[in-house]
């Protein structure tokens, strides 16, 4: 951040200084932009180099980790651009694009990043001058703004993982550390339920002599029921148990639940990812009473928040200290907050308990994974820890419910649920979205209003 | 590694003059997987073309990148002469070096650079091109019309005269729609039944239609080509093949009462009847809510009426599916009711109607013969106001749009009265008058030169009963706003077209889009007015906007020749470039969850349900699965695919990041280096 654009950069070739030319990278729709940009060619307009354009059917197509991989790459700035709102060939990609780039923009920048680097426009295929000007304007902003070093500097700089530099230790063990004793009425209610045959499993916890705190249980039997325990404040969330094939293949399911649970099932229901028909809910209130036995409705109503909690600002399920968190975090500086989340990152192991721990994140194979194409580099360095830390907040925007089992399971101490609560504050702030209070609502990503409120795209 | 050639074209001097082609090519020599690099004066020409056919066999190419003028202009050619020498037309790239580079910049250096770029970019992703072919679609020859109003019933009939075989549904009891009940229409005064009624009998006559009256679409599966659309017969406890018409049954019912939805509320009907003497089929039908064999089961004069014993309380609604290739929507419109406007006379004096009402009234075939009469008292008017725009250009009501033919048949209801009452005073409150069409001004003049409408433009504000008349308040917005109160015996309001209540729903089951009014929005409102967004629906007549019945007719016809163009081909080719969803062979099957974000956004509903099970037929997991014949190939569902299972052929994940990867390398070595 210190150094200067005049101060060679450290990928450049080595031949002396060559003056800095923005590298932009532009992906447009091939209806609207692509033509654009053709158009601004047949009228023989001028415009400045530095753009490199790939073609894509629709904004629909343009998922944010290419805008990510193409700063990755080396971009020094990213437009997307289609067709204005209403024009889509495909009726609505271009609204659905807009929704995802309100969120993207919103994580960028709570993560520090420098916004200006990424321009959204809609530019019609009629639009050659627009599309002409946009490239200037934007190639004479990035000119100014120089070589992305931060970037650069996060890319060059391999394995900081590895750097011994305050990586806490493991969080202390459960630090009321009395005994895990069994709930008398959770286990009788359990035994009846599976005496009946109302449900085939019960999930929840029990004692662990080596954890020293509750470790998850199934219990199949009446017998085994008597081992359940009541769930901990800092217990992990249950419903990421749903996510086991095996267990889906014992329905009906008894799942021990507090709150916090409640609010990931009613995603999970939302997303149409589990039948409340086949769930029966042992439920306790956040005192850690046992309120008895209820379907996931009931519950629900049980559990509702107070009316109080529901600030414009504090995305519900979230704690108002994660919130606190957050607000102190964007009172900082861009640049501030940008090696806020380097330190954050650099300490990750990529050992994915965030992932494991999370209700939401339940894909089959996660794109982390994946080599074909290599979306980013799979190793615990910088680009790999930061790509994968905005590619899993992304993937959970209006879908995470702030339980903090991320956080909890993280062995290094990431302040995970912060980047869980930005976007959920995003998500509340400009689509009045909260994950999980409405189980009818369609997913935050799944809809669009053709009036959705934005004031950045050109 | 991947042989692939590289072809640059000067195109003359308009790539090669800021361009330096050859530096082109010998630079793309340089990139991994390319065996041979040229440039040419002009590759479109025909020995341009043979110069790339010639390298594909000789150099046995696996993939060619173009570097030319832009893909919209040449990709087609240069994908028939790749295929000419057996490559597969889709591992032929175009990189635009013309729109995009040569001819908006000047710098030979930097659009030389640019111009490498853009080919290292396209020979990366040309690496990952596959080989595809056109997704062949079978298709079924028979057709759906939606609605049997004369958009549906012109539709139809043009259809099965193309030799095509019609499914006609229409919701209420007979066709018709609102060209039945009106009087006469514009602006030739002949009579709408006298020229609608033979339509209809053509119509339900024809051996190529089927007619489903009283009948709705209940559900519609498929894709172009390849519908299967439920149809809820609705029961109309009468026996059709049975039932003769002969009116027996609706002469014996005792409810003789009830309000005719057919004459606007204004004449009576039986609750066993057809809505209009000339209706089509000429079956009867129940109103089951107003029966009172149904209520208090004591009536049943009618079954012991019926000299074939038609009538059968004990019908049951019946659902039957139908395989069509093609579907036009004709569903038409409503009028805004009077009850929408409070603020004349509440919404509800009896002398107060719309402009449907008063249809009615100059119709021969209405309540009062024709004759022009106040529905309160049966007096014929003497005063009658007729306020145009009522609901429509009201962008504070919701509604911004001109309904369009108001102008048009309030100058004719104006005259209509005239003729009818010479002695009357028909005054016309209007907004603007607009009389755009083939005989249509000549209309409106006769209206005021020859039969001496007053028109005032105004706006109006109130209607009010006063003594036995009703005074309506306006403001002239011709000189000044001043206030003014006419006295009046009838009111007429030129109320708004409105889309149908159930429009959103309909266009819900068919897939289609409608715009914020609720109008099915067509592909393009100037170059393909006709076809939805969805392919194999097409539109006509009012449930697309407001239109009168020429511009209607022309729709129904335009849509009757995209049915019949699209059923002329054998079989239907579409673009390979769709979506697909991830499989492999056991244990992984595949790498989508089924989370179906997809099939949340997928605009085509081209998203299927599959289930994969193991030898025993036990469940393993359900995965989405793209209908290749319902796909766009916009990508959407790629974008909202987390775990990456779904992919778009021409446009896959590994082709654009190994463009991204193409362009950091540049990053690295700068042409200038090589």
């Amino acid at each position: 951040m210190e150094k200067t654009p005049e101060q060679p950069s450290q990928v450049a070739p080595s031949a002396g200084p060559t003056p800095f030319e923005p590298r932009l990278v532009a992906f447009l729709c091939k209806w609207c932009t692509y033509t654009g940009a053709d158009l601004a060619g047949t009228s023989r307009l001028t415009y400045a180099p530095n753009v490199r354009a790939l073609m894509l059917p629709c904004t629909g197509r343009i998922d944010v980790t290419f805008v990510l991989k193409a700063f990755l790459e080396g971009a020094d700035g990213v437009l997307v651009s289609g067709c204005h709102p209403g024009d889509c060939h495909y009726t609505a990609g271009n609204f659905r694009a807009r929704r995802r780039w309100i969120l993207f923009r919103d994580l960028l920048d709570t993560l520090g990043f420098d916004l200006r680097r990424f321009e959204c426009a809609w530019i019609s295929a009629a639009e050659g001058q627009k599309f002409a000007r946009t490239i200037d304007t934007f190639t004479r902003s990035l000119d100014a703004l120089g070589p992305y070093e931060e970037m650069r500097r996060l890319c060059a700089d391999r394995w900081p993982g590895l750097a011994p530099a305050g990586r806490p230790a493991h969080p202390p063990a459960d630090a009321g550390d009395q005994a895990v004793a069994p709930c008398p009425e959770l286990a009788a209610a359990a035994a009846q339920a599976l005496e009946s045959g109302k449900v085939r499993v019960v999930v929840g916890w029990t004692a662990s002599p080596t954890l020293g705190r509750p470790r998850l249980a199934w219990a199949t039997t009446p017998e085994e029921a008597s081992c359940l325990a009541a769930p901990r404040a800092t217990s992990g969330n249950l419903a990421r148990a749903l996510r086991s094939r095996k267990l889906r293949t014992l329905e009906p399911i008894g799942l021990v639940v507090r709150a916090s649970e409640i609010v990931s099932l009613t995603v999970l229901w939302q997303e149409g990812q589990l039948d409340p028909g086949k769930l029966i809910l042992f439920t306790f209130a956040p005192g850690g009473e046992f309120l008895g036995v209820m379907d996931l409705a009931a519950a629900r109503e049980m559990l509702r928040p107070a009316s109080a909690d529901q600030q414009p600002s504090r995305p519900a399920p979230f704690s108002p200290e994660i919130v606190a968190r957050l607000d102190e975090l964007m009172a900082r500086p861009p640049a501030e907050r940008w090696a806020f989340w380097r330190g954050q990152f650099d300490r990750c192991i990529k050992c994915y308990a965030c992932r494991q721990s999370c209700p939401s994140c339940g894909c089959d194979r996660c794109l982390a994974e994946k080599n074909q194409p290599q979306w980013f580099p799979s190793a615990a360095d910088g680009p790999g820890n930061f790509a994968w830390h905005i590619v899993r907040t992304f993937h959970l925007a209006g879908r995470c419910t702030g339980c903090g089992a991320c956080q909890a399971a993280c062995p290094c101490g990431l302040e995970l649920n912060v980047l869980g609560a930005a976007m959920a504050r995003s998500a509340l702030v400009h689509f009045g979205y909260t994950a999980g209070a409405d189980p009818q609502a369609p997913p935050l990503q799944a809809d669009f209003k053709p009036d959705d409120a934005e004031r950045f795209i050109l | 590694m991947a042989r692939i050639g590289v072809f640059v074209c000067h195109c003359g001097e308009n790539i090669a003059r800021t361009v330096d082609c050859a530096g082109v090519a010998a630079a793309s020599l340089e990139m991994p997987g390319v065996a041979t690099a040229v440039d040419y004066r002009y590759l479109c020409s025909d020995p341009g073309q043979a110069l790339i056919r010639e390298a594909i066999v000789k150099v046995g190419l696996a993939g060619v990148v173009i570097a030319s003028c832009s893909p919209r202009m040449h990709e087609k050619t240069f994908r028939r002469a790749a295929e000419a020498a057996g490559l597969n037309p889709y591992l032929c790239e175009i990189a635009n070096l013309r729109e995009q580079c040569s001819w908006v910049h000047t710098d030979r250096d930097q659009a030389t650079r640019k111009a490498i770029e853009i080919v290292r970019a396209h020979v990366a992703r040309a690496r990952y091109n596959a080989p595809l072919v056109p997704v062949r679609v079978p298709l079924t020859r028979r057709a759906l019309v939606v609605g049997g109003g004369i958009a549906g019933i012109q539709a139809a009939l043009d259809i099965a005269e193309g030799g095509v075989e019609v499914v006609l549904v229409e919701r209420s009891p007979s066709l018709g729609g609102h060209m039945a009940q009106l009087s006469e229409t514009f602006p030739t005064l002949d009579c709408s039944q006298c020229i609608l009624t033979p339509r209809m009998v053509e119509a339900g006559t024809h051996g190529r239609i089927r007619l489903e009256a009283y009948s709705e679409v209940e559900k519609v599966e498929g894709y172009v080509g390849n519908f299967q659309v439920s149809i809820r017969r609705k029961a109309r406890y009468v026996d059709p093949n049975r039932c003769t018409g002969c009116g027996a049954c609706w002469q014996q019912c005792p409810m003789k009462k009830l309000k005719s939805v057919f004459d606007e509320g204004l004449g009576k009907r039986t609750a066993i009847g057809v809505p209009f003497p000339q209706a089509v089929p000429n079956k009867p039908v129940i109103d089951r809510e107003n029966c009172i064999q149904f209520k208090t089961k004591k009536c049943g004069r009618c079954q012991k009426a019926c000299p074939v014993g038609a009538i059968d309380f004990d019908q049951q609604d019946d659902l039957v599916t139908e395989q069509v290739g093609a579907i036009v929507a004709a569903t038409g419109f409503q009028v805004l009711g009077k009850e929408a406007f409070p603020l004349y006379a509440d919404g509800d004096h009896p002398d107060v109607i719309t402009g449907l009402q008063f249809e009615r009234l100059a119709s021969a075939s209405g309540p009062t013969g024709g004759e022009i009469r106040r529905p309160s008292d049966g007096e014929i008017p003497r005063t009658v106001v007729f306020i145009q725009c009522a609901g429509s250009r009201e962008p504070a009501l919701g509604r911004g749009y001109c309904s369009k033919i108001c102008c048009m048949y309030t100058a004719k209801h104006a005259m209509l009265y005239k003729h009818k009452y010479h002695p009357g005073r028909p005054i016309v409150l209007c907004m603007d008058v607009r009389t755009g069409g083939k005989g249509y001004d000549e209309f409106w003049r006769r209206a005021t030169e020859q039969d001496g409408v007053l028109y005032i433009r105004s706006r109006s504000a109130r209607v009010y009963p006063s003594g036995g008349r009703l005074v309506v308040q306006a403001a002239d917005t011709l000189l000044g706003g001043e206030r003014m109160e006419l006295e009046a015996d009838l009111v007429v309001l030129a109320t708004a077209m409105v889309p149908q209540p159930d429009a959103r729903a309909l266009a819900r089951k068919l897939g289609i889009g409608y715009d914020s009014d609720g109008w099915y929005s067509e592909v393009h409102p100037k170059l393909r007015p006709v076809e939805c967004a969805s392919a194999g629906i097409f539109l006509a007549g009012a449930c697309q906007g407001p239109k009168d019945i020429p511009e209607t007719v022309a729709q129904a016809s335009a849509a009757a020749s995209k049915v019949l163009g699209l059923f002329a081909a054998r079989e239907l080719l579409r673009e390979p470039l769709v979506s697909r969803v991830h499989r492999a062979p056991p244990p992984v099957h595949s790498i989508c969850g089924g989370c179906f974000a997809c099939e949340q956004v997928c605009p085509y509903r081209a998203i299927e349900r599959e289930e994969i099970r193991d030898r025993k037929g036990n469940l393993i997991k359900v995965v989405a699965r793209v209908n290749a014949g319902l796909c766009q190939g916009c990508g959407t569902c790629v974008a909202a695919c987390r775990a990456k299972a779904i992919d778009l052929e021409g446009f896959t994940d590994e082709q654009i990041v190994a463009a991204l990867g193409a362009l950091a390398e540049s990053n690295v070595e700068p042409a200038g280096a090589r």
